[in-house]
């Protein structure tokens, strides 16, 4: 009996090894990946995307005529509704959307058992794309959330936005920005009727420019950052930490241990 | 690592398996891409940026970029006329290269509608040969269509007709019956007034009989001296003339009152004419609505019927077309044509198009003595240069992919990141696959020796 049993486990093994030797090699995690651009190119969205371009179309033109002849301030101030207006219409048409999106991607990667999804522009190897069950989940009438959250994550996310929001980056950012206009400003003059051998000399030293400005004041926060979030993987025992914005389903939100760190 | 997940201890146990299977060497697992000994269940990442750059084709992603930016920079930092006289060739020139340009994409337009017609002709026309129908199956269901609707219009519009018959029938004795209740109402008006007008003169008569009788009488003795009867006849004169005048003040007011009471009745008559007409129109209009509302609603219903009928046709045509190699490759060849046509007509023209921008430039630089440039055309420029960019990044990272892989697989990598924020127990493979794309050998030739499109040396 005990003979039998290794002789069905080698058996098994030998099974998956024959039929599935590529599956074993890149599918043993349980990471997923989903292609957010397929998703965004559905029938459902394309046409959301049209009915915001008509609105922002026939909304700028109301701008225009609401503008004509008004001051600066009230220029601005009808400028804000605008937009104002438009993100609130972009909110009603894609909301809807994004939230089924997002219940089936839940939907599939629950299905799957997977920790986390991200997109598929950061995953060059390996990984399991559920794209496709994605779809075919949106193509049903209904889509289902599932009962269950996802398992814990051994990647984490971070959200740059909060790091963003800390005061030394923010002048270090801002510091940054400065520099880089008034210099773009700089280049348009030098730029200006000179020939074209001239002009990429001036083109390279701007950019050279910018990559010290870069180096100077924004690198130490950047590997300030780097570390901070590094140390936090370690400790936490997470394999890897990527941006919120490439993560698309679960993970671990470390953005707040990496947000005190830089404190 | 996290330990507590039952499925990442399911796959520690699969790879244990995987093991033993491989040291006893029983099964055929050349192609396995796991050295013994390393985990698979490891992942890594890459600096994709750092690699694309060893790669031995990146400097010419360097010298695209440098030209995209040099048209860029040309197109916005083109000297500004500085006479009236320059600013208005300006103007006018770039009035003439709008044009050019609306006409070449208006041109392209229809001859592209003409190409996809054409294609959808020929298709259509492949596909009744498969449907084993003399039309085309989209005419069939468009003259279906078209029927329905003429149908469906013709109904609608006999409908409307009668409506608006009977509600003319109806207006019409509305009418008649009105105006005749006028004339009656009228007509015993008058009477009535005939006869107070009768029985005033009759009063009025009475009332001066016994003077009148007497007068009379007094012109009738022989021996009233001239001036007597002279005086008798004018007093009997003067009654008749005053009672004339008094009856003729009497028919003057009732004929005023009939009038006015004529204009009454007509105004009564017209306005319950009007009020009528209006409750007509009303209803009529709202039972043309309910009708063209149900009309629309059947219609609807059978074209929709009938469009899934064609869309079901269509398909199994479809489907018989594409498992047959020979409509296969008819479709293709039809296409193929279309498309090359359409792609030689379009070449040709943009080459004149082209030309005619260059021409227009020259006119107008001449004219103004100073040196216009074609915003347009660098910026034309420009999106070819950045579309060849697009495609060598491409092939770039193609070549990059595939020794990203490499070297996962070597590494007993299962999945790499190109984008992390930071890393904990992930293996970083990027010197690694640096080395790879190092190792490539250069191109023999690269598009940077030769001079940037657009540009004037």
């Amino acid at each position: 009996m005990h003979r039998k049993v290794i002789s069905a486990a080698v058996f098994a093994a030998v099974a998956l090894i024959t039929l599935a030797p590529q599956a074993l090699a890149t599918d043993v995690l349980d990471v997923g990946y989903v292609d957010q651009a397929a998703i965004g190119s559905l029938a459902p969205f394309a046409a959301a995307q049209q009915q915001l371009a008509q609105f922002r179309d026939q909304t700028a033109r109301q701008f225009q005529a609401a503008s004509a002849g008004k001051s600066n301030a009230e220029k601005q101030r009808i400028f804000n509704d605008f937009n104002q207006k438009l993100a609130a219409k972009q909110h009603e048409l894609f909301d809807p959307l994004l939230g089924r999106a997002q219940t089936a991607i839940a939907y599939v990667a629950a299905g799957k058992n997977l920790s986390i999804v991200v997109d598929k522009q950061i995953v060059i190897y390996g990984g399991q794309d559920i794209t496709k069950d994605v779809l075919d989940t949106l193509a049903q009438p209904a889509v289902v959330a599932p009962v269950n959250t996802p398992p814990p994550s051994l990647i984490g996310y971070v959200d740059q936005t909060q790091i963003n929001g800390l005061p030394k980056v923010k002048a270090a950012n801002d510091a940054f920005m400065a520099t880089r206009a008034r210099l773009g400003q700089e280049l348009n003059k030098q730029i200006a009727g000179k020939s074209q051998a001239e002009q990429a000399r001036i083109v390279q030293q701007f950019n050279d420019q910018l990559k010290d400005e870069q180096k100077k004041t924004v690198q130490p926060l950047i590997d300030q950052t780097e570390k901070a979030i590094a140390d936090v993987a370690r400790r936490d025992k997470l394999i890897l930490v990527i941006d919120q914005v490439d993560r698309v389903y679960g993970g671990t939100d470390v953005t707040a241990d990496v947000v005190n760190a830089l404190k | 690592m996290r330990s507590s997940n039952p499925l990442a201890c399911a796959r520690r146990c699969v790879s244990a398996l995987v093991a033993i299977a491989a040291l006893g060497g029983c099964a055929q697992h050349g192609n396995v891409p796991l050295p013994f000994g390393r985990a698979t269940d490891r992942v890594g990442y890459v600096d994709l940026e750092r690699v694309v750059e060893v790669h031995p084709l990146h400097s010419q992603l360097d010298v695209m970029q440098a030209q995209i930016m040099l048209l860029s920079g040309q197109a916005q930092n083109a000297p500004p006329p500085q006479t009236p006289a320059q600013a208005a060739a300006l103007d006018k020139m770039q009035a003439d290269l709008a044009a050019v340009q609306r006409n070449f994409e208006d041109e392209m337009n229809r001859r592209r509608a003409y190409y996809e017609q054409r294609e959808a002709a020929s298709v259509a026309a492949l596909q009744a040969q498969f449907s084993g129908t003399s039309a085309p199956l989209g005419q069939r269901y468009g003259e279906q269509a078209q029927r329905l609707q003429q149908d469906a219009l013709k109904a609608f519009g006999d409908y409307q007709k009668q409506l608006y018959d009977a509600d003319a029938a109806h207006l019409r004795d509305l009418s008649r019956g009105l105006q005749r209740e006028v004339a009656g109402k009228l007509e015993a008006r008058r009477s009535q007034l005939e006869k107070q007008e009768t029985d005033y003169q009759i009063t009025l008569a009475k009332q001066s009989q016994t003077q009148r009788l007497n007068l009379k009488a007094k012109l009738e003795d022989l021996n009233l001296s001239a001036d007597e009867r002279a005086q008798a006849t004018s007093q009997l004169q003067n009654i008749e003339t005053r009672e004339e005048a008094m009856v003729n003040a009497l028919k003057s007011k009732d004929n005023a009152d009939l009038r006015a009471y004529e204009d009454r009745l007509q105004r009564d008559a017209a306005a319950r004419f009007n009020a009528a007409r209006t409750t007509a129109m009303t209803q009529t209009s709202q039972k043309l609505q309910a009708r063209q509302k149900a009309a629309n609603e059947t219609l609807r219903t059978q074209l929709s019927g009938i469009g899934s009928e064609y869309q079901k046709q269509l398909a199994n045509v479809n489907k018989k077309l594409e498992d047959n190699p020979a409509s296969r490759g008819q479709m293709a060849k039809i296409h193929d044509e279309n498309q090359s046509q359409y792609a030689a007509d379009f070449s040709k023209a943009f080459a004149a198009y082209q030309t005619t921008r260059k021409q227009l430039v020259v006119k107008y630089s001449t004219a103004a003595g100073m040196q216009f440039q074609d915003n347009v055309e660098l910026e034309t420029e420009a999106q070819a240069i950045a579309g060849q960019r697009r495609d060598l990044y491409g092939k770039i990272l193609e070549d990059v992919q595939s020794h990203i892989s490499d070297v996962a697989r070597d590494a007993g990598v299962a999945i790499v990141f190109t984008q992390v924020r930071g890393s904990g127990s992930a293996v970083d493979l990027t010197d690694q696959v640096e080395k790879a794309l190092a190792a490539m050998p250069s191109p023999t030739s690269t598009p940077s020796s030769a001079p940037p499109p657009g540009s004037k040396a």
